[in-house]
C-alpha cells in the first residue's frame, strides 16, 4: 500500500486562510465606511477606497484560487475553473475602472447615458464567464448550476410579481437592479441546497 | 442507483481524485456517485465502464423504484 501526501492538502489549508483574510479585510473595509468620520475630508474618497479594497481583496482571493487549482492536474473542471477566474478577474478589472469613471467623470449633459450603459459591459463578461464555464465544467456541476437557475429564475419572477402588487397597496418602488440581486441570492440559496442534496 | 465504483476504486487502489482526473469529472462527481446520489449519464457510465474493463450494468445495479 502506498503512503502518498495529498498534493492539494496544503494548497486548500492556503485557500481557507485566504477566504478567511477575506471576509476579514471586507468586514474592517465595512466598519471603516461606516464608522469612519468621514466629514471634513474629501468625500470622493469614501466612495473610491473602500470598494477599492474590497477589489483588490477579491483579486488576490481570485489568484489564491487558481493557484490552488492549479495544483489538482489536468481535470477539465479544474481548467474550467481557472479559465472562469480569470474571466472574473477581467470583470473586477472593468468593473473598478468604470467605477472610477462614473465617480470622476458621470453625468455629463447629454452623454448620460452613454455613461450608463458603460457599466453593462463588466457584466457581459461575467455573463459570457459564467456561460462559458457552464459548458466547460463535468456534468453534475452543470446539472447543479442549470437546476438552481432555473429555481432562482422562477423565484426572481414569483418575487418581482408579489412585490408589484405591495406597489399597488403602497409599497416604495425598488430600484430595477434588484432583480439582479434577488436572481443571485436565490441562485446562492438554491445551488447551497442542490450541492447539499447530491453529496 | 446503486453502483460498485468505491470497489473497483478500491480494486486499482485509486483517489477519488484520481479516478475523477482520470475520467475527467470533478471529485464531487465522484463523492456523489459512490453515495449512489447521482445517476450519471451514459457518456460518464461507458467512460466508466471502458477505464474499469467492465460492462456497464455491472457496475450499475438498477434499484426497484428506478
Amino acid at each position: 500500500m502506498t503512503n502518498t501526501v495529498n498534493p492539494t492538502t496544503p494548497a486548500r489549508r492556503r485557500f481557507r486562510v485566504e477566504a478567511g483574510l477575506l471576509l476579514a479585510v471586507i468586514t474592517v473595509v465595512i466598519a471603516i465606511t461606516i464608522f469612519w468620520p468621514w466629514h471634513g475630508t474629501n468625500e470622493r474618497w469614501r466612495n473610491i477606497v473602500p470598494p477599492l479594497v474590497i477589489m483588490l481583496a477579491l483579486f488576490r482571493f481570485a489568484r489564491i484560487r487558481h493557484c490552488s487549482e492549479g495544483l489538482s492536474s489536468t481535470n477539465p473542471t479544474a481548467r474550467a475553473g481557472r479559465r472562469y477566474h480569470a474571466d472574473i478577474a477581467i470583470f473586477i478589472t472593468a468593473s473598478t475602472a468604470i467605477s472610477l469613471f462614473w465617480i470622476f467623470h458621470g453625468n455629463r449633459g447629454h452623454w448620460t447615458i452613454v455613461d450608463a450603459l458603460l457599466s453593462v459591459i463588466p457584466f457581459v463578461f461575467f455573463f459570457v464567464a459564467a456561460v462559458r464555464y457552464t459548458l466547460r465544467t463535468d456534468e453534475l456541476n452543470r446539472k447543479i448550476i442549470v437546476e438552481s437557475s432555473a429555481i432562482a429564475g422562477g423565484a426572481t419572477a414569483l418575487i418581482a410579481l408579489m412585490y408589484s402588487f405591495l406597489e399597488r397597496a403602497g409599497y416604495p418602488k425598488p430600484h430595477a437592479q434588484w432583480a439582479y440581486f434577488t436572481f443571485m441570492i436565490s441562485f446562492a440559496i438554491a445551488a447551497l441546497f442542490f450541492r447539499r442534496r447530491y453529496k | 442507483m446503486k453502483n460498485q465504483i468505491k470497489v473497483l476504486r478500491a480494486g486499482y487502489d485509486w483517489s477519488q481524485a484520481e479516478l475523477a482526473d482520470r475520467i475527467g469529472v470533478a471529485r464531487q462527481t465522484i463523492i456523489a456517485l459512490e453515495a449512489g446520489k447521482y445517476a450519471p449519464s451514459l457518456p460518464l457510465a461507458f467512460k466508466l465502464s471502458k477505464l474499469f474493463g467492465k460492462p456497464v450494468e455491472e457496475i450499475f445495479i438498477p434499484e426497484s423504484t428506478d
